[in-house]
């Protein structure tokens, strides 16, 4: 019989799930090998020692043994608990929404150490911060950066002219267009503000996104107008986008 | 065999006040003249009212949501049984409903959900507490489990 072979890494937890009666299917983003969905064993027991080292949002350590399929949690360490993640109730659906859009956006065993970053920055920045959907907007513009789908707002992406007013977002490209230029499906309207404040979140510190101010009623909008967005490239709908209408 | 499973299929149904399994509707439980009607337990699936049950300790009713909310998976209010809890509570005879759904994100959710639902209809929402297992010992616990059983640590009262 051949030696145990050992790893460790270090990741947020994104999702748990059961599998059979007593084991989870934890669904984690590593900072070196992208997404992995590792089992822990005996973790639906109440006395389970790791059933607190996968909990949802947490970026821990953990020590994983070789499977054949899937590999399994030995043991581990909590780094940083996101626990005031998971103790109130708008921040619980605004972190889902965070933690799906990054899942989505993952691929297995490559590794994107710049998305773990991001979403790791967004965990924090829901905790301290009052503006979450700003968070969740800044998230989604640059989850899909890192994803290669650059959001461009500064002037029209057909003629190249300086915005002056109202202009519409295409889906497709992430590309803003002049309303001149506008023409086919799969545009949204975007007024004049909303495109602005696009622009200022794509190059804003996270640091400085409480300086953002934003009324809730365009927050809401462009956080739609974002998760469309999403949607498009990922090709499936955001199951937990639902969950933000029940908070409006 | 096979007939006693075709007759548990054909007479397990839920019933048709709490959700909860039963042969029989409304449930023992339900149909149980003693119980506490001013309590009402909020559990996620019947599993959980069968190891409540064993603690001999409550003696309200029960309901069963049939799952909890999950947004990732895309499990909203809408396939719980949320509707007809709120239908259950609108007789104004239940004093508090306890939410003891599983101690994951998930539970959490529903409960938070069910709290801000509830509590603008002046009902006594509350938690079950969350810490330490009876018996277990301190160094094995692990360190949410114990930062949860401090925040949930009482004052100790004597006699004297």
């Amino acid at each position: 019989m051949g030696a145990l072979k050992l790893m460790k890494i270090e990741a947020l937890i994104l999702k748990r799930s059961p599998l059979g009666e007593h084991d989870r299917l934890v669904t984690v983003l590593s900072r070196d090998q992208g997404k992995k969905r590792v089992v822990a064993r005996g973790a639906g027991k109440m006395v389970s020692k790791l059933s607190g080292l996968i909990q949802p949002y947490d970026r821990v350590q953990l020590d994983l043994w070789r499977g054949r399929t899937l590999d399994g949690i030995r043991g581990g360490e909590v780094l940083e608990s996101f626990r005031g993640l998971r103790d109130d109730f708008k921040r619980i659906i605004y972190a889902a929404c965070m933690a799906e859009v990054g899942e989505q956006l993952a691929q297995e065993e490559n590794p994107d150490e710049p998305l773990y970053l991001l979403l790791l920055t967004c965990f924090r920045g829901l905790l301290r911060l009052k503006k979450m959907d700003l968070v969740l907007l800044f998230f989604i513009i640059r989850a899909m950066k890192v994803a290669g789908f650059l959001p461009a707002f500064e002037t029209c992406s057909r003629c190249g002219a300086h915005f002056r007013g109202d202009v519409q977002f295409d889906l497709a490209s992430g590309q803003v267009i002049c309303l001149e230029c506008s023409e086919g499906r799969g545009r949204m309207g975007l007024e004049s503000a909303s495109r602005v404040l696009l622009q200022s979140l794509r190059g804003v510190h996270p640091r400085e996104l409480n300086t953002i101010s934003c009324d809730p009623q365009r927050c809401r909008q462009l956080r739609e107008t974002m998760l469309d967005f999403a949607e498009y490239h990922l090709s499936r709908p955001v199951k937990s986008r639902r969950f933000l209408d029940i908070l409006d | 065999m096979a007939r006693s499973l075709v007759e548990a299929k054909q007479r397990v149904q839920h019933c048709s006040i709490c959700g909860n399994l039963t042969d029989a509707d409304p449930c023992e439980i339900c149909g149980d003249e003693d119980r506490d009607c001013s309590t009402i337990c909020v559990l996620g699936d019947s599993s959980d009212v069968v190891a409540m049950e064993k603690t001999r300790e409550y003696h309200g009713r029960y309901h069963v949501l049939g799952g909890v909310l999950s947004p990732m998976d895309g499990i909203g209010p809408e396939e719980l049984r949320i509707g007809e809890l709120l239908e259950r509570l609108r007789d104004g005879k239940v004093r508090e409903v306890i939410v003891a759904t599983d101690p994951t994100v998930e539970g959490e959710a529903t409960a938070l959900y069910l709290a801000r639902l509830l509590n603008p209809l002046g009902i006594k929402v509350t938690r079950i507490a969350r810490g330490l297992p009876e018996g277990g010992d301190l160094d094995y616990a692990d360190d949410a489990t114990l930062v949860r059983a401090l925040e949930g640590r009482r004052v100790m009262e004597t006699d004297s």
